[in-house]
């Protein structure tokens, strides 16, 4: 027994100095900007999380030692670019700005964002804002999004067992503000999969995925650029072409399901004791009037939105025809001069809401 | 008791311990009955699920009890019958789905290999190979032994006897524990990262074959039918053999040299040698029980000189026909053993005939041809892949396959995988070929302490990564279902 001891533990004192080895070359790569206190995860792929999804997942327990009031920027990637936390925050200053929007994000991801905002701690979220960019995009099907039915949020919850699903909701298996902790501890195993194997993998895969069905996507005009391609009628319709592929219905419907999440994830934000402003997030005009999805959207999100105006603390905005299409570098995302513009009217407005809160 | 898990891994190393702090008097007679009850009752929830094997076993015990007291032919045969009726039943083999089965859940894992100990071991002792007198310890013991309780490997009687007297005597040098260690190691590395990967590539390929909503032309269906068996093999292969590596390593901490049970199938040139290097164990014990006897019995009955050569052929058939069936107890695999009857009985009739037309001198120079090698090795290859579609299908969806297919697609199929397989290996020799040539100044590391343990624990370490971060989800251990 001796020599297999004795072996044990020279393996164990090398897998240590590996372990340690990697924990400081992960500080080395990725410093850490825990005490920033803010998440951005348009600045996911500079932090030792990659994808925003394990940002959030992995990133969000920061959180829970902080007093801050919070805004929670929620939605798809045109939430990410559209509003940057650094122009919210100025006009808001008396708020940090928390960016947590992802691409490809439906209703279903953002209510899974949401309900970790809700593991924080009470004081941390109970006066915070959620702002909810939506658009038609964000009414896609999880059946027809997400491969293996769940988001990529979920997916990260559980992927390193920092968080068990118990009735459908995740419970972190320590208490929050311990979490910080335990992913120090999982640095050097995330150091790993940074080096790019997520995204080749989590590529390769969405690649197959959509490849081989019957719906075709044309990533060629997906390409994202700060100079826009002019946008002339070949660009509008590969654009309007992959639209129509990504939300995949044939009967160009939206389904009830993602309203109806819509309506649950407001629901828990009042349990929370926070508030919700539902932003109708801007599009190009020719994106708006080529989808073919965009009138049955229109139809749908108005009986919802006025049931979820009735939670109480639901607030609604509509920007879609806020932006000029010159704004837009693509067909959903702003340029980075646009942005400026959209926080420019998004901060007043919730300063206006939170004016006739006090009032009342 | 999962495979891959942290619990496995704790059990393994109490094991040990216990093994060797335990008086050497009590190590064989109960440290290590204690050791493969415990293991055994990790995959039941309350004991009426052990019943049945219970039974089984000794069922087992006492027909070899009648066979060391009256070693008749009789004996022998109603012992086998008795055995092999018991085990069908309890396999639940869909043939005799109307003869009325137990009616509670119980544990069925490790049958099929119990059986082919106790038949070798009935078998033996009537033909005189067998003198020991066995205990039920020892009987236990040797069916029951935690290490090839699930999947084997198949381990003689006598080997395993002549092993068990040394238990715990015998000190581990340091290069043999650091191999053990690295054998281990080397085998979780295959489940958790290849077997996943090519898992993953195989429900890619078979997900498109199942979806009802998924439109294809033929030329669609055959690519991503020829890729779902392509990939599924990889998986068998890295899943299977890796867990025998793992298994065989932990073995020698207890003192077992446990058998090979692959040496490098994929570069067989024909379906024959393919069997001699794939689960070896398990050839083996059909080809001693079953293709010897038979093909005694067929030169015995039919004397014809000029038909011997072909005696082979049939006793291969029939010899891997039963090899396929005993796999599973569903239609599925009665193809599955008509593919590998098939398969086999044709390799050795191709051998036969060609042997016949060319003569032995020209045959043999034939078979060294390098492009006839690749060629056999790539045609194997694919057989076999073809053959597996029994594994991971059910029977409603091999019919719908062949049906949509056909038995020339079937062939398309054959032919353009083999082609793409014999062109993947050569590449895959030429890369290893390049890799040995430009490593070789560098071998001396290879024998360096600090490089050896360094390289080992990194191995350790990115198992650990990949294990914890659930990168993909590992696969179970394929053989368990059989």
């Amino acid at each position: 027994m001796k020599p297999i001891l004795k072996q044990l533990t020279i393996l164990a004192v090398f897998f240590a100095a590996w372990y340690l080895g990697a924990f400081g070359l992960s500080y080395i790569i990725y410093p850490d900007q825990a005490g920033t206190a803010s998440i951005d995860t348009e600045e996911a792929s500079k932090t030792i999380f990659q994808s925003p999804a394990r940002y959030a997942a992995l990133g969000l327990p920061s959180l829970a030692g902080t007093h801050n009031n919070n805004i929670f920027l929620i939605g798809s990637s045109n939430v990410r670019e559209g509003f940057r936390p650094h122009d919210l925050g100025a006009i808001l200053p008396e708020y940090s700005v928390q960016n947590l929007g992802m691409g490809a994000s439906n209703i279903t991801q953002a209510k899974d964002v949401v309900e970790l905002i809700g593991l924080l701690p009470k004081p941390v979220v109970r006066d915070s804002i959620f702002v909810l960019g939506i658009w038609y995009g964000s009414f896609v099907d999880d059946k027809t999004h997400w491969a293996d039915g769940a988001s990529n949020v979920a997916r990260e919850e559980t992927r390193y067992g920092l968080y068990k699903i118990s009735g459908g909701q995740p419970r972190p298996v320590v208490e929050m503000r311990y979490l910080p902790y335990l992913v120090t501890a999982l640095r050097p195993f995330l150091l790993l999969q940074a080096v790019n194997m997520y995204e080749f993998t989590e590529n390769l895969k969405t690649v197959a995925h959509v490849f081989f069905r019957e719906r075709k996507i044309d990533f060629s005009a997906f390409r994202q650029e700060e100079r826009a391609p002019v946008q002339d009628a070949a660009f509008r319709g590969k654009a309007l072409k992959f639209w129509s592929g990504y939300m995949g219905t044939k009967d160009r419907l939206l389904k009830e399901e993602q309203f109806e999440k819509l309506l649950e994830l407001c629901r828990r934000v009042g349990e929370s004791g926070a508030r919700i402003i539902i932003v109708d997030m801007p599009l190009p005009k020719w994106h708006r009037d080529g989808s073919p999805y965009y009138a049955d959207y229109e139809l749908k999100k108005t009986s919802y939105i006025n049931e979820a105006l009735k939670i109480g603390c639901v607030r609604y905005f509509n920007m879609q025809g806020a932006a000029a299409d010159n704004d837009f570098r693509d067909s959903a995302h702003p340029r980075a001069s646009a942005a400026k513009d959209w926080s420019a009217l998004l901060g007043p407005r919730i300063r206006s809401m939170l004016d006739e809160e006090r009032k009342v | 008791m999962d495979f891959i898990s942290l619990r496995f891994n704790v059990f393994v190393l109490a094991a040990v311990m216990v093994f060797y702090l335990c008086p050497d008097r009590y190590r064989v007679r109960i440290a290590m009955p204690l050791l493969d009850v415990i293991f055994i009752s990790s995959f039941v929830t309350n004991i009426a699920q052990l019943l049945p094997m219970a039974a089984f076993l000794l069922l087992g015990f006492l027909c070899i009890k009648v066979i060391e007291r009256s070693p008749s032919r009789q004996s022998v045969i109603l012992s086998i019958a008795a055995i092999l009726a018991a085990f069908i039943y309890l396999k639940k083999y869909a043939f005799f789905a109307f003869v009325p089965g137990i009616t509670w859940p119980y544990l069925a894992v490790g049958l099929s290999y119990i059986v082919f100990r106790v038949l070798h071991v009935l078998v033996d002792t009537y033909g005189g190979a067998l003198k020991e007198r066995m205990s039920l310890v020892t009987y236990f013991n040797y069916n029951c032994l935690f290490l090839s309780f699930i999947s084997g490997p198949i381990q003689r009687f006598q080997e395993y006897r002549e092993q068990e007297r040394y238990i715990g005597k015998k000190e581990m040098s340091r290069g043999e524990v650091f191999n053990s260690f690295s054998r281990i190691i080397n085998g979780y590395f295959k489940i958790a990262v290849f077997s996943t990967i090519f898992l993953s590539a195989h429900n890619e390929c078979s997900v498109r074959l199942n979806s009802a909503d998924y439109e294809f032309n033929v030329l669609n269906m055959l690519i991503m039918y020829s890729g779902a068996c392509l990939t599924y093999t990889l998986y068998f292969y890295y899943n299977f053999a890796g867990y025998m590596d793992a298994v065989i390593g932990i073995g020698r901490f207890f003192g077992f040299e446990l058998p090979e049970n692959f040496n490098r199938p994929f570069t067989s040139e024909g379906f024959l040698e393919f069997w001699s290097r794939w689960h070896i164990t398990l050839s083996d014990w059909f080809k001693t029980y079953i293709f010897n006897p038979l093909v005694k019995v067929f030169t015995y009955e039919w004397s014809y000189p000029k038909l011997i050569p072909y005696y082979g052929a049939l006793a291969y058939f029939i010899t891997f026909f039963l090899m396929g069936v005993w796999h599973g107890s569903s239609f599925s695999f009665l193809v599955y053993g008509l593919f590998l009857g098939l398969g086999v009985s044709v390799n050795k009739f191709y051998e036969v005939q060609m042997r016949k037309m060319l003569g032995k001198v020209s045959f043999n120079r034939l078979s060294e041809n390098k492009i006839h090698r690749l060629i056999g090795a790539g045609l194997t290859y694919s057989y076999f892949s073809i053959a597996l579609t029994c594994l991971w299908t059910d029977f409603d969806k091999l019919t719908w396959l062949f049906n949509k297919m056909g038995f020339f697609g079937f062939l398309v199929v054959f032919a353009a995988a083999g082609l793409f397989s014999s062109i993947v290996m050569l590449s895959v020799s030429m890369l290893k070929h390049l890799w040995d040539k430009s490593v070789k100044g560098i071998s001396f590391l290879s024998r360096d302490f600090y490089f050896r343990q360094g390289y080992l624990s990194f191995k350790v370490f990115l198992l650990i990564a990949i294990v914890v971060s659930k990168f993909f989800a590992i696969p179970e251990f394929v053989y368990k279902a059989f």
